[in-house]
């Protein structure tokens, strides 16, 4: 063999390695069930997938779920541990009944209905419903129509706002020229969008279920659909009467800072405003909700979350400190003013009544300047006068005037066990 | 073994254990120990009051968790190296001999030893919680009886350190290879352990081939240090205290108590097979 069909040879076998290698890196994909579910979170409705290997799905108790098992291809990913799906390459919807059982007896055969999740608030504003039905056709029509309204007068508007601006533009170069031109009158604002929004319409099975695990499967013609079991798991909060507190610090207005738990102390500066805000908040078992929002997520068991709620506007806010007068403070709106002139900096006072909107409104608590070391115990009163079921806070004002007893304390063993040294040489363990 | 044997090893047991606490009471070494882990709890809270010079609010749900977790570092390493000279010391001094022509036997010496450093590691973190109460009290920092459940939770999982440590010093013969040899262990599986979770926290999607397979590896390695390294208990006692939720703690803390047991029959058997062979 010469020496170039030795290179040649050399050279179709690192072609054909790279080939392989190349090949190496395409998934096989296989058919399978994955159920495509609109779980309802606490607050909203959010898609999740669970692929054949996740053989529980978990759902919020008492709240409608939206479950759609569909037939599309899946593999592993490696690079992300986790199974990832090729809608693109298959997406059927699985035919049939869903039965839902409980130790082995028949709870419930469901059928697929029309689906739409609505979002009263905007897709922004944090809180959705499942429409089903009829309710949901009509919901999606009505909202198709109210955003083709909008989207015409957008346009609208958008002409009207170019012609003003050509308008302005003549009327600016006739000001220049020295002829006396007319302003042109100023174009309505553009319309607002459609609040209510509603997502596409789906069909699915609507699920809402008492606590405790239940297994599910698609049926149809009497036989179950392979690979379509599965066990659910239907779960309440740990504890649902929680509240968190936002505390706005007055020098960052901006900042939130949260104390979500009861133990979650607020630890504050002596002679400072602080600014508290009450939330509704819910504890949950941590693997049963990072389950819930991603069924694939690899969480250790055994750890809670708390999961913030709506906020709790309102009340009254009891502050009692050891020494120091009870306060009982008042929900109120306060304005940030920006400093005059080039001055950096800003205060923050009272909304005064018909200002308009305030910038932030909450409970104000100041703290006097020679309130360091003490305590205060916060409450949450509604309006009927009732505390709050986990409302109460500590909030310590820190005392840090004492470093050098700090320090001193800290040499406490080291003078103990010279002084025990001392003595035993001097003979008094004898 | 009978109930007489039972009675006298117990007995050993306990004026060995005796001895050696008062022995530690009479070094100046756990005073020192104790006065490090005071300086750096002062050190941490310092860094808590120093928050106070830019802001005026933080929030905290436990914050000894942070200091406490240093502690547990510091007297853990501490007991661990005091395990590792303790056998090994007797060795070097002669002292096996004494003790071993008496009634007390391998296995009665080895959990005096053993006791005593979990006594001394017990007492270290007591002062370390008295400490924090005594800061907490000054600032007004809420140090509570989180910090004493912390402690609690620690002590059985510092446990197979221990266990191994004195492992290592009776199969040595100088109490100085037995604590390089420990420390050489710790720095090692700390390395590998650093390396598992450097691996794990590198973003899969952006490694090649070989380095995600690599960072496979490293993960896997691990999960297995993680039931293996008696490191990695000392590590969860650490992570307990920095405010980790107590995932399993039950299994844990039987697992680190089965450890600690196996590296002490072994410690014992090792004796025993060695004799008083220096």
């Amino acid at each position: 063999m010469k020496l170039h069909d030795l290179r040649a040879a050399l050279l179709c076998a690192a072609l054909a390695a790279a080939t392989q290698c190349v090949e190496a890196l395409e998934p096989p994909k296989s058919d399978a069930v994955v159920y495509r579910n609109q779980s309802f979170e606490g607050a909203e409705h959010k898609l999740n997938f669970s692929p054949p290997q996740v053989a529980t799905v978990y759902l919020l108790a008492g709240h409608d779920n939206l479950i759609d098992p569909r037939h599309t291809l899946s593999y592993f990913w490696p690079l992300k541990r986790e199974y990832v799906f090729d809608w693109d390459g298959l997406n059927l919807e699985v035919a049939g009944e869903l039965e839902i059982r409980r130790n082995g007896a028949l709870q419930a055969r469901l059928v697929r209905v029309d689906t739409a999740v609505a979002y009263p608030d905007g897709i922004e504003g944090g809180r959705s419903a499942l429409l089903t039905g009829a309710a949901a056709l009509l919901a999606k029509e009505r909202y198709d129509q109210a955003a083709a309204v909008f989207n015409r007068r957008l346009v609208e508007a958008s002409r009207a706002q170019a012609a003003y601006e050509a308008a302005l533009r003549q009327y600016l170069r006739d000001c220049a020229r020295g002829a006396v031109a007319a302003l042109p009158p100023k174009p309505a604002p553009p319309p607002a969008g459609p609040r209510n929004y509603v997502a596409e319409l789906g069909r699915g099975f609507v699920l809402n279920l008492t606590p405790g695990r239940y297994q599910m499967r698609v049926v149809e013609r009497g036989k179950v659909v392979e690979g379509s079991q599965r066990d659910i798991v239907v779960f309440t909060p740990l504890r649902g009467d929680a509240i968190a507190w936002d505390v706005v610090p007055e020098e960052r207005w901006t900042r939130r800072l949260t104390s979500e738990a009861p133990g979650a102390d607020i630890y504050v500066a002596p002679g400072i405003t602080a600014y508290l805000l009450p939330k509704a908040g819910e504890l949950f078992d941590a693997e049963r909700m990072v389950r819930l929002r991603d069924p694939q997520a690899d969480t250790p068991a055994g750890e809670t979350v708390w999961v913030e709620r709506a906020a709790l506007p309102g009340g009254t806010l009891l502050a009692h400190a050891t020494g120091l007068p009870p306060q009982q403070l008042a929900w109120r709106g306060f304005s940030v003013r920006q400093a005059a002139g080039g001055a950096v900096g800003y205060t923050i006072a009272p909304t005064p009544t018909g200002a308009g909107k305030p910038d932030l409104t909450a409970f104000a608590l100041t703290v006097p300047a020679g309130a360091a070391g003490a305590t205060y115990e916060l409450l949450l009163q509604d309006g009927g006068g009732t505390v709050r079921v986990g409302s109460r806070r500590l909030l310590r004002v820190v005392d840090g005037g004492h470093a050098g007893l700090l320090w001193l304390l800290s040499l406490l063993p080291a003078l103990t066990g010279a002084a025990l040294l001392l003595w035993r040489r001097r003979g008094g363990a004898r | 073994m009978n109930g007489r044997e039972l009675r006298l090893a117990a007995r050993g047991w306990a004026c060995l254990l005796a001895r050696d606490v008062r022995e530690s009471l009479r070094s100046p070494a756990p005073y020192a120990i104790a006065t490090l882990v005071a300086l750096v709890l002062t050190l941490t809270v310092q860094n808590y009051l120093a928050t106070f010079e830019t802001e005026s609010v933080f929030v905290a749900a436990d914050p000894a968790g942070v200091p406490l977790g240093f502690g547990i570092i510091i007297a853990a390493l501490y007991a661990a190296l005091s395990a590792a000279a303790s056998v090994a010391g007797e060795k070097e001094h002669r002292t096996l001999e004494v003790l071993f022509c008496g009634p007390v036997g391998a296995g009665a010496f080895v959990l005096a030893k053993f006791t005593r450093d979990v006594v001394v590691f017990i007492s270290l973190m007591c002062y370390a919680a008295l400490h924090l109460a005594m800061l907490g009290g000054v600032v007004n920092i809420g140090f509570g009886w989180g910090t004493v459940g912390t402690i609690a939770l620690a002590v059985p999982m510092v446990l197979p350190l221990l266990g191994v440590s004195l492992f290592i010093s009776a199969a040595v013969r100088r109490a100085r290879t037995a604590v390089l040899l420990v420390v050489i262990a710790a720095l090692l599986l700390a390395a590998a352990e650093a390396g598992a979770q450097w691996a794990a926290a590198l973003p899969p999607q952006e490694q090649t081939l070989a380095m995600a397979y690599l960072r496979e590896l490293l993960i896997h390695l691990g999960q297995l240090l993680s039931w293996v390294s008696p490191l990695a208990y000392a590590a969860r006692a650490v992570g307990l205290a920095a405010g980790a939720a107590p995932s399993s703690l039950a299994l844990l803390a039987c697992a680190a108590v089965a450890y600690a047991a196996l590296a002490l029959a072994a410690t014992a058997w090792l004796l025993d097979r060695k004799g008083l062979a220096r």
